[in-house]
């Protein structure tokens, strides 16, 4: 596992641009709402991120943060 | 005299200007002002100054807010046709509190009009003229001297009370060249914790208008801004009286037709007549408690302007008899004449 | 559970206030307010940084970026940012104007800022569409595109074809820094932050007038999902506007 989103749910307003640029498609809509009252983004597969920061660039909202593993 | 010199009222406005420590001015040409946007493009280089001749009025106006955002001291001058155009970026700087000093060589109108002096723009200049609920101070010189020195107070009017100032003249005074004693600099300094310069080691200071939401905010701004123009009319209401104490009649006027109101007034006293002058030197705030005191002993008020009546519901509003109150007024670029103002004095006396 | 030691690898700018802005879900100007706090903390300019907001739906810009901002009458920030940057030649000016703000009602700003090569940066946000005022047709408004007020489509021998303001200021002498950008992808999106931070540049070193039109979205007006809307950049509005660089003097 290289890194992740880190997703701050209740500020998601649920437009899913995330999930349509993740190169490996592990970014997807929850099943409740949130805050807002929207489907917001989650990351269904962690351990295939590939930490290329395509999910947080594209958001509009400031949502999503991406972390990074330390080698060692 | 000496330290007199003598210089055109546009150019003497400019001088002044400079002197109150204006370094910046944005304008577009229209006549009868075009003696100050030349002025300042000689002069402002030599200060360190900025000059910009504008691709319009509105960008002019525009350009004001965004140096009197700066924080800086900043004129525009125009004559009305272009003064209406400059009434968008006036009610965007009432609404955001900037400083600045607007000067207006009146011209006649409405339109296009001609290039002749006029008074027309009374009403605009005194009712805020754009959207919304607002006022400028406004200014009205008489005399290429009171061009001057009215320039140097607007500044720290402006800055005091972070308001747009309206230096009201017109044409004739625009054009006349008197002898003048140029102003000193007042030396008042006022801060501008509020100006935009970039939010080092403080928060963001936001310049605007904008209000959206509209039972909190906007009408807590509108009265804000009214608790403003309230303390402003109760300090900083300027008039002259002149022989007014003894006065039987009274004339009121501002400007250029003070001018000849006053010349009726002298020739009048040598015939023994009692007749004063009440000349405005702010049409807004209106010296309003001064003109009811110089009017309680007159029998009758007459109103002269180079317009078809627009101060005098100033007047009329201000003295308790506003059925005493008659009018005398040129339009057009023409100027009320000396011997129709006696002529009309003299008819009251019968 | 094992815990790791980590490192954010994208994180929120200090140039942005966090909070919920009042865009619609997928609104490009989001993504673009996200890359110029971005740049504006990469030249470490935040302190130094003035945005002029325009009138349109990105009016409250300024509470969105943390440094200074001024608002500018519809179609007068150029002048705005004349006043500002005259004033004060050593802080970092931006207008940000959308399409009807900066080719509609503020053309004649717009032109004469770009012509006197003024040194500021301009980010022209073209969505085809008044957004604020509730999806009325645009200077940028496609061919037979419906908006709120071409319910048969805009009929360029009525009102006239969409206007180019790429091509349009590259006509001018002046500005030094020319480009369309678009943010319908992830690709373009760091095209236009690239842009963006060229355009920032030339305004650090003093070089004059820099322009970035990136085309974005307005899934609300459009009547699409953020998804179809990007892709709606895609096949309809980048043919009539083509992407790239016009000038990089």
């Amino acid at each position: 596992m290289r890194g992740k989103p880190i997703i701050d749910t209740d500020k998601c307003k649920g437009c899913e641009l995330c999930n349509g640029v993740c190169p490996v498609n592990i970014m997807s809509m929850s099943k409740t709402f949130n805050k807002q009252g929207v489907l917001y983004s989650v990351c269904i597969d962690e351990e295939k991120c590939t930490v290329c920061r395509a999910c947080a660039i594209i958001c509009p909202d400031m949502v999503i943060k991406v972390i990074k593993y330390e080698q060692g | 005299m000496s330290g007199q010199i003598l210089m055109k009222g546009n150019e003497a406005l400019g001088e002044a200007a400079i002197i109150a420590g204006c370094r910046f001015y944005f304008g577009y040409p229209i006549t009868p002002q075009n003696e100050i946007p030349a002025y300042m493009s000689r002069r402002l280089p030599e200060e360190g100054g900025t000059f910009l001749q504008a691709e319009s009025e509105i960008a002019a106006i525009n350009m004001v807010f965004g140096a009197a955002a700066a924080g800086a001291r900043v004129m525009t001058s125009s004559s009305s046709p272009g003064m209406s155009l400059k009434q968008e970026g006036l009610t965007y700087i009432a609404g955001a509190e900037l400083p600045c000093v607007v000067v207006n060589i009146m011209r006649g109108g409405p339109g296009l009009g001609n290039i002749a002096g006029s008074q027309g723009d009374y009403f605009q200049s005194t009712r805020g003229g754009g959207n919304g609920d607002y006022r400028n101070i406004v200014l009205t010189p008489a005399t290429v001297q009171e061009m001057a020195d009215l320039t140097v107070l607007a500044f720290d009017l402006a800055d005091k009370y972070r308001i747009a100032v309206l230096v009201l003249g017109d044409g004739y005074l625009g054009q006349i060249s008197e002898a003048l004693t140029l102003p000193k600099p007042t030396g008042k300094v006022f801060e501008k914790p509020w100006a935009l310069t970039g939010a080092k080691g403080r928060k963001p200071n936001k310049i605007a208008s904008l209000r959206l939401v509209p039972e909190t905010s906007l009408e807590e701004l509108n009265l804000v801004l009214d608790e403003k123009y309230k303390e402003i009319s109760a300090s900083e209401c300027m008039h002259e009286s002149y022989l007014t104490d003894d006065a039987d009649f009274l004339l009121v006027a501002y400007g250029t037709s003070s001018r000849i109101c006053r010349e009726a007034v002298t020739e009048l006293r040598a015939e023994g007549i009692k007749v004063g002058l009440f000349r405005l030197i702010t049409a807004w705030p209106f010296p309003a408690a001064a003109l009811q005191k110089a009017a309680v002993n007159a029998k009758n008020i007459l109103t002269v302007e180079m317009s078809l009546g627009q101060m005098i519901e100033d007047v009329k509003l201000s003295v308790k008899d506003p059925e005493k109150v008659d009018f005398y007024g040129r339009s057009g670029g023409m100027l009320p004449e000396t011997d129709e103002i006696k002529r009309r004095i003299k008819a009251y006396g019968n | 559970m094992e815990t790791k030691n980590f490192k954010y690898v994208y994180d929120k700018p200090e140039a942005l206030v966090d909070n919920v802005t009042h865009y619609c879900p997928g609104c490009g100007h989001g993504i673009v307010h996200k890359l110029l706090a971005e740049v504006m903390d990469e030249f470490d300019v935040r302190e130094k940084a003035i945005i002029v907001a325009p009138v349109g739906c990105s009016v409250l810009i300024y509470d969105y970026m943390n440094f200074d901002g001024c608002e500018a009458s519809h179609g007068r920030a150029p002048a705005v940012a004349t006043g500002l940057k005259r004033v004060h030649p050593d802080n970092i000016i931006v207008s940000y104007q959308g399409d009807g703000d900066l080719l509609a009602i503020g053309t004649g700003e717009t032109i004469h800022a770009a012509n006197r090569g003024e040194n500021f940066t301009t980010i022209f946000i073209n969505n085809a569409i008044y957004g604020m005022t509730g999806g009325q047709m645009a200077p940028t408004t496609m061919e037979n595109q419906i908006t709120a007020t071409t319910p048969y489509g805009r009929d360029p021998m009525d009102v006239g074809f969409p206007i180019r303001g790429c091509e349009i200021l590259n006509t001018l002498e002046a500005p030094v820094f020319i480009e369309r950008c678009s943010i319908h992808d992830f690709k373009n999106t760091l095209k236009t932050k690239k842009a963006i931070k060229k355009g920032i540049k030339n305004q650090i070193e003093g070089r004059g007038y820099s322009f970035i039109e990136v085309l974005s979205t307005c899934p609300t007006n459009w009547g699409m999902k953020p998804q179809e809307a990007a892709d709606w950049v895609k096949d309809t509005m980048v043919p009539y506007y083509p992407l790239g660089n016009f000038r990089d003097n």
